[in-house]
């Protein structure tokens, strides 16, 4: 199975463990795993802050990057769904097409695609899980507390296999963290505010670390407790999975 | 061109290709028992229930109930003579009792078309301070869906009123207020004799 | 020029109150979530609703139509009305042919948006809201911050104050009973007093020409059946084929909005009572402009149910009134820049994207994806400011070329460490409450070229 590994722009400059963690589990799991080296940009930031007409470049990169695989996935459930939903390419659009099909987020290839029921994965630890609103509603990797739906979640499935690994629940399973993209400088006062009211409902389930499957989100979340110096530290969800027994 | 064609040719012009209208249709539920789920939800709305065996029965019970006396005014829907009145005439109604066609047991919504309300007046529901409702213990429906079929496009008079409960507000910070600017109260005595 | 980023701001100064406004909507919100989880074909009636309002906008022409012919078989006058400013001659004109000078009103979102209260009373009119916390709002002279909640910004010490300076209660009182049972007993006066009833519109069966009006006080109905004469105002969209769509629309709109089974009355007005008189005005005021846009036109579906306000993230932390129109929340954000793009530009973009207001939406208007569509718009057509667009631009220059971008990451990560707020004017708001993460030694590229990166065919 040939699996291009998207790296989206921020992990690739600010949180290098991340890709190296889902690059490391995918090969664990028997993946044939390349990364693409002129990939950038998934366009998003642009899309969102409403200039999606001057994204004909991040997706002219995006399609002659990707266009070689039988799967793409990244850790990031925003970059991916942005991906779904807006990816053209005026001229291969049966490229884009293709690749707007076979791109996936981490946890729901690993569920989904590859369908693993265990993992060689320990972290004892208290944890909490953010459910990032693009892999949440957009891409469904967990039942929404909006609808009326049988509960289930992709990445919460996904940490039941790691070992020593306690996952606590937050009082509002999926309420947004604020982050938004250009949404956290523009809204600066309600960004912030979003993103302390969901540290306080994992602070006060006395957790040691927050993850989820988007490390904007979690950059976010981390940017405030680093300044409000708490112990909680943030981790992605492919370095938990990917932890060994050695952690 | 005057307003109404104005706005009926711009909705001509730019409105999309039809759609089609959906059947409406009866959702099951399930094995219930009608007469609980609608007391419960009545209580839940901050009305009260009583079974009674036949009218004379719930009128002695509400007598006592709400002491009544000649002194205290009420509007009965037995009383003719409410018919050519001012409706101002019944700022200082005590109790109001009148009969209801049917009940809803997911909501305790009871359907009053207009010929129920004593003397057809409209505003004795709203305006007196309790509020009694006498319904058939046969009425009682499982959702809107029935009811509405019951109802059907029939002349229900001028006017006709969902009730669910007593008036209430929680304007206030959110706390549940019992006594808008309507009933205090809702008593409603289920009545068993088809009678009405 | 309002903003909400700047008017949001200052409602974040006192953040004990923003708390305690976002746990008092998000405990509307829970009470939402039991009801519509405790029925098992709530997904369905949500789609069933979503397709007859979408049915009823593609044939809304015909219905309007029907409706009227009803209306006028049932011995109801019938206008219509362009604009707000026709809106609010027809009523003032109604109003005066009488003689008329006091009115009460139930609660109609609709006369907000045609700022029918200021018009009249400017006019010389006394004009009362008698939805309890309409009232609240209008002896404070502010507009409401909620479609159905409209004093929900206030805490019961306000209010306190409030009445206690307009209907003398007592000093310092703030028990909801007691203030309530002060403003049952001010507002009967009102009602007993009123020549005319002015009330909105929930829903328009245009089988029956019949009205339905929905409140759990009963205010719409004592004011109605008072006066001698009523006035519905209505957009025109309100509109639904059937009288037995209710069963639908009535079993969703009060879940919906304050999680209760049902509305405590759900009144439906056919004729108007024998010697008296009744009015329906038809409004479209931008209306029919909204059905032309593709993208937004199901917009109109909207019951003004208000779910999406009190699920909305936004909304909860920076209150109704920071939206500065009449509707706001994440509705009024998709509808406002149909009436005026320049003065709301800012809306569509009040928003995280998270999408939780489309799967409250009991008519499943795709929210989002609305405001999502608007922020192109807006930028393409030049509201978004220069600032912004050239930080975009600068951008999308440098995240479309791997050269480059390469370059920009090898600087320090200077690029990305600045990125959103190469798009905002003002120093870089990130680091205003937050860190940036320690820029790495190298980028997970570096990493894979020298861990992994083994020459073309191997
Ligand atoms: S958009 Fe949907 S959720 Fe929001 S007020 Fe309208 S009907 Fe309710």
């Amino acid at each position: 199975m040939k699996v291009g590994l998207f790296v989206p722009c921020y992990i690739d400059q600010f949180y290098p463990n991340v890709g190296i963690a889902t690059l490391e589990l995918l090969e664990k799991l028997g993946c044939n795993v390349t990364f693409p080296l002129n990939q950038t940009c998934c366009g998003q930031p642009m899309a969102n802050s409403g200039y999606s007409n001057l994204t004909k470049g991040c997706d002219a990169n995006f399609v002659s990057n990707f266009s070689e695989f039988d799967y793409i996935v990244a850790p990031s459930g925003s970059c991916v769904l942005h991906i779904k939903e807006h990816l053209k390419d005026t001229d291969h659009p049966e490229k884009a097409a293709q690749i707007r099909k076979q791109i996936f987020e981490l946890c729901e290839f690993l569920t989904d695609i590859l369908k693993i029921n265990s993992l060689p994965a320990s972290f004892p630890h208290r944890v909490g899980l953010h459910a990032s609103c693009h892999g949440q509603r957009g891409l469904h990797l967990s039942s929404m507390s909006e609808r009326n739906e049988p509960s289930f979640s992709k990445p919460g499935h996904l940490l039941s296999m790691v070992k020593g690994l306690e996952l606590v629940q937050a009082e509002r399973p999926d309420e947004c963290c604020g982050f938004g993209g250009t949404f956290c400088v523009f809204e600066e006062a309600v960004s912030v505010k979003m993103g302390k009211d969901r540290i306080e409902e994992h602070a006060q389930n006395q957790v040691e670390y927050i993850t989820g499957g988007d490390t904007s989100c979690l950059m976010h979340l981390e940017g405030i407790l680093k300044r409000q110096q708490s112990p909680i530290r943030i981790i992605h969800i492919a370095e938990i999975l990917n932890s060994s027994i050695s952690n | 061109m005057n307003s109404r064609d104005l706005i009926l040719n711009k909705v001509r012009q730019n409105k999309p290709d039809l759609l089609p209208l959906p059947i409406l249709e009866a959702y099951p539920q399930g094995d219930i028992d009608l007469t609980d789920k609608f007391g419960n939800f009545l209580k839940n709305v901050g009305g009260d229930i009583y079974l009674a065996k036949d009218v004379q029965e719930a009128r002695a019970h509400l007598t006592q109930k709400f002491q009544l006396s000649e002194s205290i005014k009420v509007a009965d829907y037995t009383d003719t003579n409410l018919f050519q009145q001012d409706p101002h005439s019944f700022e200082d109604v005590f109790v109001t009792i009148m009969r209801g066609q049917w009940g809803v047991a997911e909501n305790a919504a009871i359907w009053i078309p207009e010929e129920y309300l004593p003397g057809k007046q409209r505003v004795l529901p709203f305006i007196c301070q309790h509020l009694v409702i006498y319904l058939p213990a046969d009425a009682l429906l499982p959702t809107m869906y029935e009811a509405y079929q019951k109802i059907g496009t029939q002349d229900f008079g001028g006017y006709g009123v969902f009730i669910a409960g007593p008036s209430k507000t929680a304007d206030i910070e959110q706390s549940l207020v019992i006594g808008a600017h309507g009933p205090r109260s809702l008593t409603v005595y289920l009545i068993e004799k088809q009678q009405l | 020029m309002i903003t909400h980023a700047k008017e949001a701001e200052k409602f974040n100064k006192d953040e004990a109150r923003v708390d305690w406004h976002d746990d008092t909507l998000w405990f509307v919100r829970q009470k939402r979530d039991r009801m519509a989880h405790n029925i098992p074909e709530w997904e369905q009636l949500r789609e069933k609703a979503s397709q007859i309002k979408n049915h009823t906008l593609s044939n809304l022409d015909q219905y309007l139509v029907q409706f009227e012919k009803q209306a006028l078989a049932n011995g109801v006058h019938v206008h219509w009305a362009a604009n707000a400013a026709e809106h609010n001659q027809i009523v003032f004109q109604i109003i005066q042919k009488h003689g008329f000078r006091k009115i009460v009103k139930s609660k109609s979102m609709l006369t907000e948006e045609c700022h029918l209260n200021e018009f009249l009373i400017g006019q010389g009119i006394e004009v009362i809201d008698t939805d309890l916390g309409e009232r609240i709002v209008q002896l404070r002279h502010e507009p409401p911050s909620h479609i159905v909640l409209p004093a929900i910004h206030l805490k019961k010490e306000d209010v306190g104050e409030t009445f206690h300076q307009h209907l003398g209660t007592e000093k310092g009182a703030k028990d909801p009973q007691y203030l309530t049972e002060a403003a049952r007993q001010h507002l009967r006066e009102k009602f007993i007093a009123a020549d005319l009833a002015l009330t909105g519109v929930n829903f328009a069966v245009a089988e029956t020409g019949g009205i339905v009006v929905c409140t759990n006080e009963g205010n719409a109905d004592m004011g109605a059946h008072l006066a001698n004469v009523h006035i519905a105002c209505m957009g025109i969209e309100k509109i639904i084929p059937r009288q037995a769509d209710l069963s639908v629309f009535l079993r969703l709109l009060a879940r919906s909005a304050t999680g209760q089974p049902i509305t405590t009355y759900s009144s439906h007005f056919l004729r108007p009572a024998s010697g008296k008189e009744m009015h329906i005005v038809l409004v479209d005021n931008g209306r029919t402009e909204q059905l032309a846009r593709t993208d937004f036109r199901n917009s109109l579906k909207c019951i003004r149910c208000a779910a999406c306000f009190n699920t909305c993230p936004v909304y909860r932390r920076s209150g109704g009134h920071s939206y500065h129109t009449a509707v706001a929340g994440p509705i009024g954000s998709i509808l406002a820049p149909n009436i005026d793009m320049r003065k709301y530009a800012d809306l569509p973009f009040a928003s995280t994207l998270c999408g939780s207001c489309s799967n409250v939406c009991p008519v499943k208007i795709d929210i989002h994806d609305q405001l999502w569509k608007w922020r192109q718009i807006l930028s393409q057509e030049g509201h978004t400011g220069t600032a912004k667009a050239t930080g975009m631009k600068l951008m999308s220059a440098v995240l479309s070329n791997p050269d480059i971008y390469r370059f920009a990451g090898s600087t320090g990560r200077w690029f990305l460490r600045h990125v959103p707020s190469l798009a905002s004017n003002s120093l870089n708001p990130w680091f205003k409450q937050r860190e940036m993460p320690e820029p790495p030694k190298e980028s997970f590229r570096d990493w894979y070229l020298k861990n992994r990166k083994k020459p073309k065919g191997e």
